[in-house]
């Protein structure tokens, strides 16, 4: 199988006052050129953690990559970004591998121009000349949807509505046409209406550019989507991953049940009567996410789960595929799996 | 049928805003002109995106801040014109939940504090009492008297904003603003959290404002639902109606936009362009706010013309639109 990214025991520890804490505890995932894997998961799982550490982007001091490797497949050959240091990792970042943000505003600089900031990356990775550097940004921004972009390479960023910031922020990503482009929560901070078109952006780009797209998101709808497959993280694991529609149809993790059951729009059908409605309770999973590193033994879920068994609580259960397609962390739909077999 | 607990008519904010000197500020409407009335255990959703001016439109019921224009009765009695000692026994029937609830509670106050505090301002509950006033409101909540001493970093987000719910419901209101209570929270928890407020409503015969920009929770707790755009109702219908049949192109294209679990919904999205435009823009002035991104908007008349709020009975069911063309 080609992969343009492919990540193998990912293990991502904080350094904490209580000690080190693995924030990221053993993932693996791959991503194919052209498809969109979404990562998807409760605050403090892990997900964006994830992302950040692919992306050599952790917090100096504060976390480290503990073990694993973040393999990266493009024209410009195949690295292993875990072994790669700062200056050989620079390279690397920007021209195979981009990110995009939940929040714009942080994301950019606010005392440069537009055309500025998205002409930084192409002198950097492409040795463009200014002339090239920003003819290709006027290209970059008409692709991203901007109108009138000759007007817009002199305005900063606080100049912008949030949809427009995004808008730059993916041409910037893109300036490079990378194999890999990591969005983490990237519609979370819009309105539905510009989530829409930012969404709709993201896939015409991908068809494009062939690029291979993990997508970090709460928003199971986001997911269900777009992406072509899903992991689903809990408590620094993935616990379920599978393709969208099997994971979506048929959650196999009492994880992924318990959350597509929460989900409003879900738990009341489409044509429910104003009765049903009122009467309707939405599903709920027990408890609370547990605090980083604060994870029971075992399987982190088991205080949660309406399935436990003894042994959840002594071993921590691997991620094992599964008849029903793609895998599944969970001791009981296995046996499941054997009894119905 | 009895009068509704809350009539609001004419609601109408300036905000100034811009530069320092004279000539440069300008007037703002954030709320342009609302009227709607809330009957006694209803839930009325409140939705539209940032900007359109839902957040003030909570605010100022409770008057919180000022309004420009208008009038809220509360029970048959004008709100917006009492004064402070009147207005303060009004305020422990009406109170409000928002969005963040680590910022809604003082850090250095534990849990039993926060709830007790608006009963000692309000001389409800004598010291001996009220241990156990916050033990019942907790109990209520779905916390215990292990949450007593906790401080607000101690416990989760879902935690928290139950302490909040606790500490609106000390004081018995009978209406509740609540502003984006679950977007905060993630999932799991935001499930919990709206069967809490909905059993609330039907245990204690609560009414809620709901201001919400997520359409699948508004959908959940509402009866009914406005749909605001650039500081106008542009469509106030019953829940079922509003969802069956949109009758404003704006409703149309928000529900339209929310993106489904299902996979293959096999609907086909109706993307709108532009963004939602900013109430300090002049250009909106005249005619309807949407038109400018409006699909079926006719020129000459939808950007000229202001679209009154009017009632339209469609299958027996009467809803009121702000569209000349619905």
């Amino acid at each position: 199988m080609t992969f343009a990214l492919r990540v193998r025991d990912l293990v991502t520890t904080f350094a904490t006052d209580a000690g080190d804490v693995r924030a990221v505890d053993g993932v693996s995932l791959t991503l194919e050129p052209g498809r969109t894997l979404g990562l998807v998961g409760e605050s403090g799982c892990g997900k964006s953690v994830t992302a950040l550490s692919i992306m050599g982007l952790l917090p100096e001091h504060a976390a480290f990559l503990e073990s694993g490797s973040i393999e990266v497949r493009s024209a410009h050959g195949a690295h292993d970004l875990a072994t790669l240091d700062d200056a050989a990792l620079s390279r690397v970042r920007g021209r195979d591998l981009a990110m995009i943000f939940q929040d714009p505003m942080s994301s950019l600089n606010p005392m440069m121009t537009i055309g500025d900031q998205l002409a930084e990356g192409l002198l950097a990775h492409r040795g463009l000349s200014r002339e090239a550097a920003r003819a290709r940004t006027l290209e970059l921004l008409r692709k991203v949807g901007i109108a009138a972009p000759e007007e817009r390479l002199d305005v900063y960023p606080h100049q912008l509505s949030g949809g427009m910031r995004q808008r730059v922020m993916i041409a910037m990503a893109i300036a490079c046409e990378p194999r890999v482009l990591i969005a983490d929560e990237p519609t979370t901070a819009l309105d539905v209406t510009i989530q829409a078109q930012v969404l709709e952006l993201l896939g015409v780009l991908q068809a494009e550019l062939g690029m291979a797209m993990l997508l970090i998101t709460h928003d199971l709808a986001v997911v269900s989507e777009t992406a072509d497959e899903v992991a689903v993280m809990y408590a620094g694991r993935i616990v379920e991953r599978g393709r969208t529609a099997r994971v979506l149809e048929t959650p196999l993790h009492p994880y992924t049940r318990g959350l597509l059951r929460s989900i409003p729009s879900r738990a009341v059908r489409a044509d429910a009567s104003s009765d049903e409605r009122a009467r309707l309770r939405l599903p709920t999973i027990a408890g609370s996410v547990p605090a980083l590193g604060r994870w029971p033994a075992g399987c982190r879920f088991a205080d949660r789960c309406e399935d436990v068994i003894a042994r959840c609580r002594e071993q921590s259960p691997p991620l094992e595929e599964h008849a029903e397609g793609g895998e599944v962390a969970c001791f009981v739909a296995h046996m499941r799996e054997e009894r119905s077999s | 049928m009895s009068a509704p607990l809350l009539e609001v008519e004419g609601l109408t904010k300036d905000f100034a805003s811009g530069g320092l000197f004279e000539g440069s500020r300008r007037v703002v409407r954030a709320v342009d002109d609302v009227s709607f009335t809330l009957d006694e255990r209803e839930t009325l959703g409140v939705v539209g995106e940032s900007g359109c001016g839902k957040t003030t439109l909570g605010k100022l019921v409770l008057a919180l801040v000022p309004a420009t224009q208008g009038s809220v009765r509360f029970a048959g009695a004008e709100v917006l014109t009492r004064t402070p000692a009147a207005m303060r026994a009004l305020r422990r029937e009406m109170q409000v939940v928002f969005q963040d609830p680590m910022s809604a509670l003082n850090p250095r106050m534990t849990v039993r504090d926060a709830i007790a505090e608006p009963m000692r301002v309000h001389g409800l509950v004598t010291r001996e009492e009220e241990g156990d006033a916050v033990l019942a409101l907790l109990g209520r909540v779905g916390l215990g008297s292990e949450h007593m001493q906790r401080y607000p970093h101690e416990i989760s987000g879902g935690q928290r904003q139950r302490v909040v719910i606790a500490r609106a419901l000390s004081l018995k209101p009978r209406f509740v603003v609540c502003d984006e209570p679950v977007a905060a929270l993630d999932v799991s928890v935001q499930a919990q959290v709206i069967n809490l407020l909905r059993d609330l409503s039907d245990e204690l015969g609560l009414s809620y404002l709901f201001v919400a920009h997520d359409l699948s929770v508004v959908r959940i707790v509402s009866q009914r639902i406005a749909v605001m755009y650039l500081g106008r109702i542009v469509e106030l219908a019953e829940t079922e109606a509003l969802h069956r049949d949109p009758l404003h192109p704006y409703t149309r294209a928000l529900l339209s936009a929310v993106p489904s679990i299902e996979p293959h919904a096999g609907k086909t999205r109706l993307v709108l362009a532009g963004e939602p435009p900013s109430p300090s823009d002049p250009r909106h002035r005249r005619g309807c706010g949407f038109a400018p991104r409006c699909p079926i908007a006719e020129r000459g008349r939808c950007d000229d013309e202001r679209p009154e709020l009017r009632e339209i009975t469609r299958d027996g069911v009467t809803r009121r639109v702000a569209c000349h063309l619905a």
